[in-house]
């Protein structure tokens, strides 16, 4: 894979690249992961219903921006607890 | 009393196997009908409507769906909705499913929908052809799902969707990507005829209670909003009483 950042490019863009690669990576399909870059780092977040899922993205991102330190805060949803009913009046 | 499970944004890969079906077996216990507010898949593709429709297998209420955005991805739409057909599930779009539970009857009517913004922030069917084709599909979809409301002659009534009608239960979401997430024709649909219900996914970051500017409860059943396998909603009929709105815990 092609990595993504070229030098002093705004980080706006590399968000905006990294999403467009979460979304259509065979490995992502992923729309709603929050993607933030500061400083030297990339910082995940969101979540998704597999841990599988969970570290795909993270390679992915991990392949498209070697440079910078990958925080993956992405959390897999927990359906371990059975739901309360809500009536609805 | 009528009891409707539903959950959208399920997002089923090849890795989900097995992740569903241990929270079903108090399914049939406690709902009397199961809704799945699209999103079914992750980028939609045969194979993960198959590995879904396994992982639904057994379920013996009778399960109805929209399909949303990521079912779409993969140009198998159609082999998508083969698959949850063939595995007894309803499959909506511009249609209804009426279903009869405890002296009380429930009309169904489902569609995608689609995005567009809300009022006052939405986009027009003005200007390039690609702005009007978008504005114009939601119109289509609003339209259809008014008039599939329309022609319920059900105790209770319930609109299923994917994208969302009102922007209520976007809160959370950022305010950018609201005209991606719903529309407020899809609402104004629903206003225009009535209903006792709606049921939507798409926003993951929302929030999971609404109401439309009529006055009709709207819930975001998205996955990672509910944070469950399902949510469990029930709603009186006829009037007549019947099982109780039970914890399944």
């Amino acid at each position: 894979m092609t990595h993504l950042s070229e030098p002093d490019e705004p980080p706006q863009y590399l968000v905006a690249r990294v999403k467009d690669a979460l979304a259509n990576d065979p490995r992502g399909g992923e729309l709603d992961i929050r993607v933030k870059i500061a400083g030297t780092g990339v910082f995940l977040s969101g979540s998704v219903s597999t841990p599988a899922r969970r570290d795909a993205i993270a390679t992915v991102v991990g392949e498209l921006l070697p440079e910078f330190d990958l925080h993956n805060s992405i959390s897999v949803t927990d359906m371990s607890e059975d739901p309360a009913p809500e009536r609805i009046e | 009393m009528i009891r409707i499970a539903a959950v959208g944004d399920t997002h089923f890969g090849a890795d989900s196997a097995g992740t569903l079906r241990p929270h079903l077996d108090a399914l049939d216990a406690h709902a009397d009908l199961f809704l799945l507010a699209g999103d079914l898949t992750r980028v939609g593709t045969e194979h993960e409507a198959a590995v879904l429709a396994r992982e639904l297998a057994g379920v013996s209420v009778p399960t109805v769906a929209v399909l949303g955005n990521h079912d779409f991805h993969s140009n198998e739409v159609g082999a998508v909705h083969r698959v949850l057909a063939d595995a007894g599930i309803t499959v909506l779009e511009g249609g209804t499913r009426t279903v009869q539970a405890d002296g009380t009857t429930v009309g169904v009517a489902g569609v995608k929908g689609f995005g567009g913004g809300f009022a006052g922030a939405c986009g027009s069917d003005f200007g390039e052809a690609e702005m009007k084709s978008f504005i114009q599909h939601t119109k289509c979809v609003a339209d259809s799902l008014r008039d599939a409301l329309d022609s319920l002659r059900t105790d209770v009534r319930v609109a299923l969707m994917h994208y969302a009608p009102i922007k209520d239960t976007l809160s959370g979401e950022r305010l950018e990507i609201f005209p991606f997430l719903g529309s407020y024709l899809l609402g104004e649909a629903v206003d225009a005829v009535g209903a006792d219900l709606v049921v939507h996914g798409h926003a993951h970051a929302g929030t999971e209670s609404g109401v439309t500017p009529g006055g009709i409860h709207v819930r975001n059943v998205a996955q990672p909003v509910i944070r469950h396998s399902y949510r469990l909603y029930c709603l009186d009929g006829n009037g007549e009483t019947g099982p109780q709105c039970a914890d399944p815990g």
